[in-house]
């Protein structure tokens, strides 16, 4: 017979997705009241449940709702599973391909920038001073300086994005070029960050690294070419013989395929879904429709529990180490700003403009986090590190919207005391209206 | 530390949901396609990947899948059909209409009250009398619960399959589809009231009046003071939040009354609907939102329940012919007769009568999760379960066929003495739309 859950289970697991769900949410409407991404409200909530607070003020509670039924959290943490898997599905709609293919130039040099400068500062910061940061020290230095590199050089698209539609910019040239950089930003840190998980695992085990390396990169490849022409082929057939129910279902199928496929080879499951995320938004058969239903149920009811799971891991109380915080925020923010900043230079930008795109490229988001929870689950990192990623994280995020905001009314204005000197010359028919 | 999911058994998890929604839903697709209800599809794909099949042919693949790793995938994957059903339960409650409830009150109240008495008495004295030759093991001390049960399983009707039917043969908005969708509403509350009633007397012996009493109290209190509370929520939450804070807080509110209900001993999909019912029929609660809901739970989630129950019981080695043919007997007789009665006490012309008392016949998902609650609480064994999964099957297969063969008949006999039907269907249809 297949086990199922007991009653007392059952209960207790509804009690548990519903008080982080509540809590998640309250706090995440509250963020974004103050024009916040969601997301740092609902790490807040896992922090408040979690052992952090609500587990050092009452600690029976605590454990009679999140410890007594073990079976009832690992039920959660499936679910939560299922919402990350889900969101990074959606974020990969997100990502249009065509774009980067018309922008590649001028974004390839920011993001280029944006990754090779963090990953190199990162990367040699470990490998110097490794001991400074890690409690424990460490045989092989390579994977946790790779990894910090990594985790330096992600920039979070869905966290873009949405600072780039509060600000109105989403259409506008700057937010293409920020948004397109981000996508191949993203790419890249994913296909890197899956190498690593990769190397670590087989490190263990002694097999052949290589080869699962190998294999990463040719699945990407061939979902993308290949399996981007089935999916949209597919899709076609399926838009004349299915009701929209079944195109989401069969979208979502695909998705868990690759999930467990990509978890199957070793890589993390949301690398699969993301990639799958990618090809199905390319094609023009899957509607904007059926995105926004997907968009909006895993959005606001399941990827909340993931973030709020990330809180409850973690004391952040008893691991906050300033000093690996303040260590971890200045190399990120130094790095980030200065590689995207140089790179949107060399592309040809303003100053100001430059400035802008360096502030939005250095906001990280939901990515990070998970690459940091992972790494926490590897033990790649220790707590203290953790606590240091989500803690810059939280940071990049909220000072991103008004210094994007600062730097682009700065170039607005003094564009606008250049134009006015074009103006008494020419007659008033300058391009500007990607600023109007 | 709270107990995670290793990465061994978040792979376990994805590969069973992957398999059994990939298998539910295109089984499901099959039937839609075929114009049956794809729950049927659904519970399919349950037997074939569970005991009956798979665990019989291929015991080894099938251990693997569901039963390895102490089981601790399943009860992850078990979980998330929990959620499924409460949040179907959920949607359910969406479909009824309070107000038709009221407006057609009287003659719906005449053919669901017989539809439901004649039943409940035929099914109570049925295992009163004949209780050893239904039940394989000789009887507890007490018939009442087991009686009961029988009683109320053969009364309820299904809601949603009746709808879906109406919808399929275009007559959802005619005169008779509004009466059968209204006395099947009436038929489910109290069948699920009267449910919820066995499951706490047979719970706890002692203190269940009380409890019975708070169950009925929480109806009322949602129905009458909760209803109006969730209107006002609503109202205020339709100003301040988005669209995505408002599926959020439906959501919540479902869990909440779930996690209630179930506290206190009533099964949480019972909470559910209940508040499915008080948030549909609030005005702030927009369509757009619901169809977002019913969407993601109706492909993604619901279909795991279903199939999960099939995952639970050999339906080769249960199955019993001879129960089989008494319940189908037993339950088709007394619907028909009961429904039929009913119709005629009411006004109707025979043929309508039978159309009514054939469309009142089929059961569906709310009669299987019934079966479900009562085979894990032991009120009824294996054989018996698989005797109400058949019996749904069959009453679903021949409702919309003899439906549309006795509308025909009754249209063609009114069609020579009577024109004036075409105005009284306008007059019908002007009614629906004044109510909506």
């Amino acid at each position: 017979m297949v086990s199922k859950l007991s009653s007392e289970e059952v209960l207790n697991f509804l009690v548990i997705v519903s008080l982080i769900l509540i809590t998640a949410r309250i706090l995440g409407e509250i963020c974004r009241k103050y024009k916040q991404s969601t997301v740092i409200g609902e790490i807040l909530a896992g922090v408040i449940l979690g052992p952090s607070l609500f587990g050092l003020f009452f600690p029976q509670q605590f454990h009679e709702i999140f410890l007594s039924q073990p079976r009832a959290y690992a039920a959660f943490d499936g679910l939560a599973n299922m919402g990350i898997i889900l969101l990074m599905f959606i974020a990969g709609f997100e990502v249009d391909l065509k774009q980067i293919r018309k922008h590649g130039k001028q974004a390839a040099s920011i993001s280029l920038m944006g990754l090779i400068f963090p990953f190199v500062l990162g990367f040699a910061t470990i490998w110097f001073f490794h001991d400074r940061i890690f409690a424990l020290p460490s045989s092989n230095k390579a994977i946790p300086a790779m990894f910090f590199g990594t985790a330096l050089s992600i920039t979070a698209l869905s966290v873009i994005a949405k600072i780039l539609m509060d600000m109105e910019m989403l259409r506008s040239r700057l937010g293409n070029l920020i948004l397109t950089a981000a996508m191949i930003n993203d790419f890249i840190g994913w296909i890197l960050f899956s190498i690593i998980i990769q190397m670590m695992r087989t490190g263990k085990e002694g097999g052949s690294s290589f080869s699962s390396v190998e294999m990463v990169l040719l699945y990407t490849f061939i979902l993308l070419t290949a399996g981007r022409w089935i999916v949209d082929k597919i899709f076609l057939v399926a838009n004349k013989f299915l009701s929209a129910g079944a195109m989401m279902t069969l979208a979502v199928c695909l998705c868990l395929l690759s999930a467990v496929f990509t978890e199957y080879i070793g890589v993390r499951s949301i690398f699969g879904a993301f990639l799958m995320g990618v090809v199905i938004g390319d094609s023009k058969y899957f509607s904007e429709r059926l995105q926004q239903i997907l968009h909006q149920f895993v959005v606001n009811i399941i990827a909340p529990l993931f973030f709020a799971s990330i809180g409850l891991r973690v004391n952040f109380v008893a691991n906050f180490n300033f000093e690996i915080v303040a260590i971890i925020l200045l190399i990120a923010c130094l790095a980030k700003i200065i590689g995207s900043g140089l790179g949107s230079r060399m592309s040809g930008l303003s100053k100001n403009e430059s400035y802008v795109i360096a502030f939005g490229m250095n906001s990280r988001g939901s990515q990070e986090i998970v690459l940091g929870a992972l790494a926490l689950q590897a033990k790649i990192i220790d707590e203290p590190v953790f606590v240091g990623l989500i803690v810059m994280t939280v940071v990049t995020i909220v000072m991103a919207g008004p210094l994007m905001k600062y730097y682009l009314e700065k170039e607005n204005a003094e564009k606008a005391a250049a134009e006015l000197k074009v103006a008494v010359i020419t007659t008033d028919d300058h391009p500007a209206a990607g600023y109007t | 530390m709270i107990s995670k999911l290793s990465s061994e058994e978040v792979l376990g998890f994805l590969i069973i949901v992957s398999l059994i929604l990939i298998t539910a839903r295109v089984l499901g697709e099959i039937f839609h396609k075929f114009k049956q209800p794809a729950v049927i599809g659904e519970i399919l794909a349950g037997i074939i990947l569970g005991p009956t099949l798979l665990g019989t042919i291929s015991p080894d693949l099938f251990h693997k899948i569901f039963t390895s790793q102490n089981g601790v995938p399943y009860k992850a994957f078990d979980g998330l059909a929990q959620l499924g059903i409460i949040l179907l339960m959920f949607i359910a409650g969406f479909e009824v209409d309070l107000k038709q409830i009221r407006k057609q009150g009287k003659k719906a109240a005449s053919i669901s009250f017989m539809g439901l008495v004649f039943p409940f008495a035929l099914g109570f004295i049925t295992v009163w009398f004949f209780y050893d030759a239904i039940f394989s093991k000789p009887a507890d001390t007490d018939l009442v619960i087991p009686a009961m049960f029988f009683g109320t399983a053969l009364s309820i009707t299904a809601l949603s399959v009746i709808a879906k039917i109406l919808l399929d043969l275009n007559m959802l908005r005619s005169r008779i589809g509004n009466l059968v969708l209204t006395a099947a509403m009436i038929d489910d509350f109290v069948g699920w009231i009267l449910f919820s009633i066995i499951i706490q007397m047979m719970g706890k012996s002692e203190g269940s009046f009380g409890s019975i009493a708070m169950v009925l109290g929480f109806t009322v209190f949602i129905l009458t003071i909760g209803r109006w509370m969730v209107d006002k929520l609503l109202l205020i939450a339709n100003k301040f939040l988005s669209i995505g804070g408002l599926i959020t807080l439906a959501v919540c509110l479902c869990m909440l009354s779930a996690v209630f209900t179930e506290y206190l001993g009533v099964r949480g999909i019972f909470g559910a609907f209940l508040m499915g019912v008080a948030i549909g029929d609030s005005k702030y609660f927009p369509e757009r939102l619901q169809t977002i809901l019913h969407q993601f739970v109706v492909n993604i989630i619901a279909p795991l329940f279903f199939a999960s129950i099939g995952l639970r019981v050999n339906f080769v080695a249960n199955f019993n012919l001879e129960v089989v043919l008494i319940i189908l007997l037993i339950a088709c007789l007394a619907k028909l007769i009961g429904a039929g009665v009913g119709s005629r006490m009411s006004g109707m012309s025979k043929n309508e009568s039978y159309a009514v008392a054939f469309g009142m016949n089929a059961r569906g998902s709310q009669e299987i999760v019934l079966g479900t609650l009562a085979l894990q609480a032991k009120i009824i064994d294996e054989p018996i379960f698989v005797g109400l999964v058949i019996m749904t099957i069959v009453t679903i297969l021949i409702a919309g066929p003899l439906m549309k063969y006795y509308i025909d008949k009754h249209e063609r006999s009114i069609k020579t003495p009577d024109s004036s039907a075409p105005v009284n269907i306008i007059n019908d249809q002007i009614n629906t739309l004044t109510v909506n």
